[in-house]
């Protein structure tokens, strides 16, 4: 690596999502700043960005800036909670599935194959219109649709690790089922897993950012990064800003969370340096 | 030729179970199909007989068992909306995904394989980490933004490319030039869109194994033979680092897929993409699981062909 190396960029990558849980999670705490205040003065038309707003207004006379961070809640919650969920889901069944072998992994297998053989994102758009959209929906939903890869994962690495010999040992001391695969087993498949977290909460908040675009995701008006693009489409010529803040955002967001992933890949695995893979 | 077979026999319960899957999860989500095309003055007794019709009123499973017959048959039923037989509906729109879809990814490759190849042969230099960079930005953005980015630059400051649309109305009779021309600059924008997300996601993968292979002791031995590095490269090294790729290609297949539906959208193109879009909003279940059929047929149909070039790539593969 030449000026810019892996360790660094992972390094500013946690600086710059830590500067940003921070400001989404105590911005309204030590603030009174309301996303829905509009000034009455601003209203009908977008202003340009200005001392007063940096971000500038939108067409109703809010603050851009305002509705920005308050989006990064939104963007950060679903990453985190839908993560969350198929991170458990996909670590059950990996664990289930390669502990267990023979027909019940077969058959686990091929339903694996199953859900990764949907286009997931049509899947997603298909559900979330069927059901009430909200921010709680969005994230069950690409937590229950995502957690495929990470079962193959944790299957491969239980595959690796269950017939060592410090399970031989464990088994042989008459250990329970339980303890065996969650205090013995599992603790040497998380690597791959927290690499995998940190890549699936960049995807979730691409996903929660397509669907609020397509108002199927957070509804306004509450602020959602996806939501405000949706709203800047009828000002696309005349107010561009609108349009752009949020998405440099969301792909910041992403970029760092992908650098990060990286960077602890590298950290676990020093032999993957060359890499930069999934 | 055995190995063809069963691996197409064994892609018939996969079928099978995802439709099954996308069956119950649209009809056991709450929400009324009848309720989003009719009229609200409808009587509640006409609007029961319009669910017997469809056939909504019966238990979920006899649905799904009515709606595989009619599969056999080749029957996918018609659209709740335009009245179409669903596979019509489908078909009409393959077309311009497929012209789409073929194009971008050759473009795709052409440009991953040469980039791939400089980048790791040139590890850790300038370019290298350009590239680099560059497959980190590409795999962040959200494609979607970026069509909007490329509407707002390309077409509404710069005039360059028309926003939306296959070809411009007026241009259905002029010479096949004229008109090949008009739908060039309507795929540009939309083709570009996809095509920074294929690269970016590619080339890392294909960088990273042109390392490894120049790494082994193969092409070590073959530099001591006295071999050109070009000889090395293209002749010794190609073929093998091209492996992975096409195992990727495969399995990104969903989401290359989904995410061009959502390009299709941004930029109305007349393919299955939009087709879908507008289906999701008036919930219009037979062509959804037409949908969702069709693709998933493609997705398996593509995994297998990366398999089948994986054999004939490599035939150590058994």
């Amino acid at each position: 690596m030449g000026i810019l190396t892996l360790e660094k960029k992972a390094l500013f990558s946690f600086l710059f999502l830590s500067g940003l849980a921070l400001l989404a999670i105590l911005f309204p705490i030590i603030s009174s700043s309301d996303p829905n205040y509009f000034d009455p003065n601003l209203i009908g038309e977008p202003k340009s960005p200005s001392f007063a707003h940096l971000f500038g207004t939108d067409d109703l006379g809010r603050d851009i800036l305002i509705r920005c961070i308050y989006g990064s809640r939104i963007s950060l919650m679903v990453g985190f909670i839908s993560v969350g969920i198929s991170i458990t889901i996909g670590t059950l069944v990996g664990v289930v599935s390669g502990y267990a072998g023979g027909v019940a992994d077969e058959i686990i297998m091929r339903i694996v194959d199953m859900f990764m053989a949907i286009p997931t994102l049509f899947l997603i758009l298909t559900i979330q219109v069927m059901m009430e959209p909200s921010i709680t929906n969005v994230m069950v939903v690409i937590g229950l649709t995502s957690w495929m890869g990470v079962s193959r994962l944790v299957r491969a690495e239980v595959l690796s690790v269950k017939n060592r010999l410090f399970i031989t040992a464990a088994k042989a001391r008459g250990i329970s089922l339980g303890p065996l695969l969650f205090k013995h087993i599992l603790p040497h498949c998380l690597n791959p897993v927290i690499v995998a977290a940190m890549l699936g909460m960049g995807s979730a908040i691409l996903v929660e950012s397509v669907l609020s675009f397509l108002g199927l995701g957070v509804q306004p008006p509450h602020a959602s990064w996806g939501n405000m693009l949706e709203n800047s489409l009828s000002f696309l010529r005349q107010a561009p800003w609108m349009a752009l803040i949020p998405g440099v955002l969301i792909t910041l967001t992403v970029l760092a969370l992908n650098f990060l992933g990286d960077g602890i890949r590298t950290y676990f695995d020093p032999r993957s340096k060359t890499s930069a893979r999934h | 030729m055995p190995y063809l077979f069963k691996r197409l026999l064994g892609s018939v319960p996969l079928l099978l179970g995802i439709c099954f899957l996308s069956f119950m999860i649209m009809h056991l989500a709450p929400g009324d199909p009848t309720l989003m095309f009719m009229d609200p003055s409808v009587s509640l007794q006409d609007l029961a007989q319009v669910r017997e019709n469809l056939g909504l009123d019966k238990p979920i499973l006899v649905q799904f068992a009515l709606w595989l017959k009619h599969l056999f048959q080749g029957d996918l039923g018609y659209s709740f909306v335009s009245g179409k037989p669903v596979i019509e509906a489908i078909l009409e729109r393959f077309p311009a995904t497929l012209f789409l879809s073929i194009s971008s990814l050759i473009l795709i490759l052409c440009i991953t394989f040469p980039l791939g190849l400089i980048s790791g042969y040139k590890k850790g230099s300038m370019f290298d980490d350009c590239v680099t960079v560059f497959s980190f930005i590409g795999l962040s953005i959200p494609t979607f933004w970026l069509g909007l980015v490329f509407i707002l630059f390309f077409s509404l400051e710069l005039n360059w490319f028309p926003t939306s649309g296959y070809l411009d109305p007026g241009y259905q009779y002029s010479q096949w030039y004229v008109k090949l021309s008009n739908i060039g600059a309507h795929i540009f924008l939309p083709l570009l869109t996809i095509i920074v997300g294929g690269v970016a996601c590619l080339t890392r993968y294909h960088r990273f194994s042109i390392i490894q292979i120049l790494n082994q002791d193969y092409i070590k031995a073959g530099r001591a033979r006295g071999l050109s590095e070009t000889r090395l490269l293209f002749k010794h090294s190609f073929k093998n680092a091209a492996m992975p790729i096409i195992t990727i290609l495969g399995m990104d297949l969903p989401s290359l897929i989904g995410g061009s539906y959502i390009i299709e959208f941004i930029f109305s193109w007349p393919g299955m993409g939009q087709l879908g879009v507008a289906s999701v909003f008036s919930r219009d279940y037979p062509i959804l699981m037409g949908m969702i059929l069709f693709s998933s047929i493609l997705i398996i149909t593509g995994n297998l062909l990366a398999d089948l070039a994986y054999k004939w790539v490599d035939p150590r593969v058994s």
